[in-house]
């Protein structure tokens, strides 16, 4: 009978986060079909001019997301390279000092990202010469490295190297070992560590806020210039696009790697 | 020999990814800033009140922000652990969903929400509950709101992963020897789920401590936390000094945390078995 | 299709040694058991015939040629893991083609020699399975038609029935064996079970702290392992010190065990001085309760009884100093200090120097 209670409370609880977490993510999406520059709610009427405004008006939102994937994309790939040959010599090879290599490829994650922004700033003002993209994509490279090597670990940490073994046996070279039966099997590691910090590069904002150059700015940066000088529902727009993209993409992971991957950090 | 020096190759390219683009430039800024103006930029800090508030402002926002999120985030993982109904996928979507949403739409949504002409003064104007709007966005309230909107979510992976495996059987166990509801949540689930409890509370409270956009856009410009300060000094003040102060001030605070809860939980987690609820 | 040889192969991890000095000459088409507990190096010599550890010293031989030099990828040796290791991203026919597809065959010749193997392994109309959809011996049978199909000069098997329950065990050793035999491949059992061994091998090889105890026929390591050890390890249950007697009567020696007089075959007790200390090892099955006293019977009494099904396993005193361990196919009830007699046969009596 308390029993019940207490899961009755924890229930009552969960919902209300729940909606807590659902509710200003779904008011942007109904405010973005507004008519009027004054948000309300409910909107007077349906419109599609906030969405036309993305793209016709001067909001520079597609330049910003050109250059965020660009970005995001060629340092996640950089990462997938460094990061699951990194995870690979402390998984597959038994030596001391595993767990000093491990902290150091995911040690980023521990340094503020704007105190690491503040260095780059300093450090490209000394050496001079870094600009446009490099000088984001150096500090994105980094950053999002820990994602990829702390996924590709979780999956290698149980990964039975008797498949190994056996592939060899039967004729495989190491270097069709490693493609044929390591990277499919660490697969679901690599691929929602790729997401996790693909997404990470995509929406990060205090470092890209401090390195940008006027000749590159990201997505994130732009809308939040945008939003310093008008505030109207081409925001919420945007946004809109941005909250249905992460939809797709839930999806898509759902259906192919699974979320419990995304659940264990 | 030959498996070592594989071990080694593998490990190379990152490694040294690391040290040029990440250690080196750590190190050498920090190196350089005392070097050029001594400890000055950091006795600054220590001694001037502005900054004292700014720091102390971090820490308590960060504070309550992970006090809220543990206290709502508990039952809802308890819940989601326990719980067999088709709710937990619905439930986990939404729990992920925001970690894809980035900090930017997130804050956004709490400006339409609590700004002046916002929906929650609308709201209240038109019922008549008040006369004039209730300045809520720009405030010390709107970046704890949106703060724990951010860090929810994380706190409760932390502590699912934790409350799943604990077997519901010690609870049966509990219960079968006599102990009631309150006393088994007590005595045996409370102690057990230390491990996510304080690694939940040590992500939220250092992601706080460091968070930039939140404080930023619903705190306005005379809201200011150790992150915004940092982009302050280096644009506004063009003070690089107390900018390097700042960012390394912050970097120790956030290592001594992750020390410390090292340190002290390292023997506990031995012995509740090698971390294997961790 | 080969001989297998090991001269003087020793393998050194650290300071270690698991293999000492092995030699080992294996026949074309013969199955060879290595038998032995955890350590004994047993796995350290199939993992050096399959080249994935290399001897510190000493060579291996296929078919006549060193293929010390040989990486383990090139050495067609074909390998059934104990835990099978069947690909798990992969169907059964992708998993039984994959050391085809490697050799670059024409996909007719795949598919042809694939469902040949899984005809042989008696799989039909699971190819597009993946392994965790298979029961245990439907994944075995994989993994033996996996290592099987690509003609391997060398067949290893590590444990290859410990996974599997007693029915399928049965019917799996007479599979193997069935294949093995129809194939004619040269093949090397690791185990540490002595049914799984005397079961399936041709010749069994004890080993222990990387050396070889005893070589010989199922049947000799069975019914006459040559020292105290191999009988613990090999299942006998009972042993009994006594001290050798005199010169033989009619084949027989006689030997005191705590006053009593048991006879032993002479040819059992070679090599042992008259005099010397002796221990006398039996297995429970062999045995027997009897009514009347004679030759080799002693009386004692009855002090625990375990039913197991088809035997009953008792726990007899007063006999000797130790207690004895007679089974009995029927079912017997205990009764605590209810007299018996115990009949030990002549002919199934060991007898081995008492070293200690």
């Amino acid at each position: 009978m308390r029993d019940g209670q207490v899961n009755l409370l924890c229930k009552i609880v969960a919902i209300m986060v729940m909606i807590f977490l659902v509710a200003p993510l779904i008011i942007i999406i109904v405010v973005s079909f507004t008519p009027t520059a004054l948000i309300t709610f409910p909107p007077q009427g349906f419109s599609l001019r906030w969405y036309v405004n993305i793209f016709a008006g001067n909001t520079k939102f597609i330049s910003g997301l050109i250059n965020s994937l660009q970005v995001g994309l060629l340092a996640t790939i950089l990462d997938v390279f460094l990061g699951v040959l990194g995870a690979l010599s402390i998984c597959r090879y038994n030596f001391k000092g595993k767990d000093i290599l491990l902290n150091y490829f995911t040690s980023p994650m521990y340094v503020p990202s704007i105190a690491f922004a503040f260095v780059l700033l300093q450090v490209y003002s000394q050496i001079g010469g870094i600009n446009g993209m490099a000088r984001i994509f150096i500090g994105h490279m980094i950053i999002i490295l820990p994602y990829i090597v702390r996924n590709t670990v979780s999956v290698l940490h149980v990964f039975n190297w008797t498949l190994e073994d056996a592939a060899t046996s039967l004729g495989a070279n190491p270097i069709q070992v490693f493609f044929k039966i390591t990277i499919p099997l660490a697969k679901p590691g690599i691929v929602s560590g790729a997401i996790l910090a693909f997404l990470y590069s995509f929406d990060e904002v205090a470092l890209s806020s401090l390195l940008t150059s006027p000749r590159f700015v990201t997505l994130p940066i732009r809308i939040m210039n945008y939003m310093e000088l008008t505030f109207d529902p081409t925001l919420a727009a945007i946004s809109t696009l941005l909250i249905l993209a992460s939809l797709v993409i839930i999806v898509l992971m759902d259906k192919f790697v699974g979320l419990d991957m995304f659940m264990k950090n | 020999m030959d498996r070592k020096r594989r071990a080694f190759l593998l490990a190379l390219p990152a490694s040294l990814a690391l040290l040029i683009f990440f250690i080196v430039p750590m190190v050498y800024i920090l190196v350089k800033t005392i070097a050029t103006n001594g400890f000055q930029d950091f006795v600054d800090f220590f001694t001037d009140p502005f900054y004292l508030d700014i720091l102390w402002t971090t820490i308590r926002v960060s504070l309550i922000s992970t006090f809220v999120s543990l206290l709502l985030g508990y039952p809802t993982a308890y819940f989601m652990a326990r719980t067999k109904s088709r709710m937990k996928k619905v439930m986990i979507i939404i729990i992920l969903f925001p970690f894809l949403v980035s900090a930017v739409v997130r804050s956004y949504g709490w400006m339409v929400l609590l700004g002046t002409n916002g929906l929650i003064n609308q709201l209240l104007l038109g019922i008549g509950i008040i006369s004039e709007p209730l300045k809520m966005l720009n405030t010390e309230f709107a970046v704890i709101v949106g703060m724990i909107h951010l860090l929810i979510p994380y706190m409760v992976l932390a502590l699912l992963g934790v409350l799943q495996s604990i077997d519901p059987n010690v609870e049966y166990a509990a219960y079968s020897l006599g102990a009631n509801p309150l006393q088994t949540f007590a005595k045996v689930v409370f102690p057990l789920s230390t491990p996510g409890i304080i690694s939940g509370c040590v992500l939220v409270f250092t992601m706080s401590m460091t968070s930039y956009v939140t404080p930023k856009l619903l705190g306005g410009s005379k809201f200011r936390m150790m992150a915004t300060m940092v982009v302050q000094e280096i644009n506004v003040n063009f003070d690089w000094g107390a900018a390097a102060a700042i960012s390394y001030i912050l970097l120790a605070v956030i290592l001594v945390i992750q020390l410390l809860v090292t340190l002290s939980t390292a023997n506990y987690m031995k012995r509740m078995g090698g971390g294997k609820n961790a | 299709m080969a001989t297998l040889e090991l001269k003087n192969v020793t393998k050194i991890f650290g300071d270690f040694t698991a293999v000492k000095n092995f030699n080992l000459d294996v026949k074309d088409g013969e199955m060879i058991a290595l038998l032995g507990g955890s350590g004994c190096g047993k796995t350290t010599t199939l993992r050096m015939i399959a080249g994935f550890t290399e001897p510190t010293e000493g060579a291996i031989f296929v078919g006549g040629k060193d293929v010390g030099k040989i990486p383990p990828y090139k050495r067609n040796v074909g390998i059934f893991f104990q835990n099978y290791a069947l690909f798990p991203h992969m169907t059964v026919f992708e998993n039984v083609a994959f050391g085809l597809k490697l050799q670059k065959l024409p996909k007719a010749e795949i598919e042809q020699r694939v469902s040949e193997i899984l005809g042989m392994v008696k799989l039909f109309g699971l190819e597009k399975r993946y392994p965790r959809e298979l029961s245990g011996g439907q994944q075995q049978r994989v993994a033996l038609a996996r290592a099987l199909v690509t003609r391997p000069t060398i067949l290893l098997l590590d444990e290859p029935l410990s996974n599997l329950d007693a029915k399928l065990r049965v019917e799996m050793q007479v599979e193997i064996k069935r294949i093995q035999k129809e194939l004619g491949i040269t093949t090397i059992i690791v185990t540490h079970d002595h049914e799984e061994a005397v079961s399936l091998a041709d010749r069994v090889i004890v080993m222990n702290a990387g050396q070889i105890l005893q070589v010989g026929t199922p049947y000799e390591i069975f019914d006459h392992p040559n020292s105290t050890f191999i009988a613990d390890f090999m299942g006998f249950s009972t042993f009994i010190q006594g001290t050798m007697g005199g010169a033989a009567v009619e084949g027989k020696r006689p030997v005191t065990c705590s006053g009593k007089t048991i006879y032993v075959f002479a040819e059992a007790a070679e090599g042992i001085e008259p005099g010397s200390a002796c221990v006398l090892a039996l297995r429970s099955e062999h045995m027997e309760l009897v009514q009347e006293p004679g030759e080799n019977v002693v009386e004692g009494v009855m002090e625990a009884a375990t039913y197991k099904g088809h035997t009953t396993r008792l726990e007899v005193t007063g006999c000797f100093d130790e207690k004895i361990y007679p089974a009995a196919n029927e079912y017997i009830e205990l009764e605590a200090e209810k007299p018996v007699m115990v009949h030990l046969p002549v002919e199934r009596l060991c007898v081995y120097k008492n070293n200690a």
